[in-house]
């Protein structure tokens, strides 16, 4: 007997609009149940692999859980319950956020384009001197 | 409780006549809380972290309401059956 696929679980619920934050949620609740289930089991008596497979059996079909998520449109994200708003919503959102984007990329990657100024700065200081000497080479030489 | 004590609850007081898949508990506690009748609140215990839930006022008279719908027509249904002739 399988532990119960709980990866497949987030996956599905995650294809089907629940939001990350609730998807998180309901596994931390389904794996601790099983876990109380299995810890149930072993106190009765049972070996640990039969612990499991009780364990599994009456935590029951995931699918279930899933129709059970899918049943409430409330627990669904709000773009997947009104999906002709979000369709015009998101693009005029990006639209209004793209010019913030380089500020919002360069305020949370401060020190990589400060990293990347210096270099910059430096290879510029560097080809002036450069011209600057081959300027004086030329004039004086 | 949580959910795993809410369905050792529900196992004990129906005397295990409802058998359920037990994870299905929780898309139905979701339902409950998303419309005001539950509140959760997280709790660590024991190195876990469990959530909690309780009837809010909401949940207490709609709970009632239940109740009493139930009772109508459990009433009725024994009335029919107590008394075939009517049925």
């Amino acid at each position: 007997m399988h532990d119960p696929d709980f990866t497949r679980l987030r996956q599905r619920l995650l294809e089907s609009g629940i939001p990350t934050r609730h998807v998180g949620r309901t596994l931390d609740e389904l794996e601790d149940h099983y876990r109380d289930l299995i810890d149930e089991a072993t106190c009765d008596g049972e070996s640990i692999d039969d612990a499991r497979a009780q364990a599994a059996a009456r935590l029951g079909d995931i699918d279930n859980v899933v129709a059970g998520m899918l049943a409430c449109q409330n627990l669904r994200g709000w773009a997947y319950r009104y999906p002709r708003i979000a369709i015009f919503f998101y693009p005029l959102a990006c639209l209004f956020a793209l010019p913030a984007m380089p500020v919002i990329a360069g305020v949370s990657n401060a020190p990589l384009v400060a990293r990347w100024g210096a270099s910059l700065l430096l290879a510029g200081l560097f080809t002036a001197t450069m011209l600057l000497v081959l300027q004086l080479s030329i004039l004086f030489g | 409780m949580y959910g795993y004590e809410l369905v050792r609850s529900i196992r004990k007081v129906t005397g295990e006549a409802i058998s359920l898949g037990e994870g299905v508990i929780y898309p139905v506690l979701h339902r409950l809380e998303k419309n005001g009748s539950l509140k959760s609140r997280r709790k660590a215990v024991g190195g876990r972290t469990r959530v909690y839930y309780a009837l809010t006022r909401k949940g207490r008279d709609r709970l009632d309401k239940l109740r009493s719908d139930w009772r109508r027509i459990q009433g009725g249904i024994s009335t029919a059956l107590e008394n075939p002739s009517h049925a």
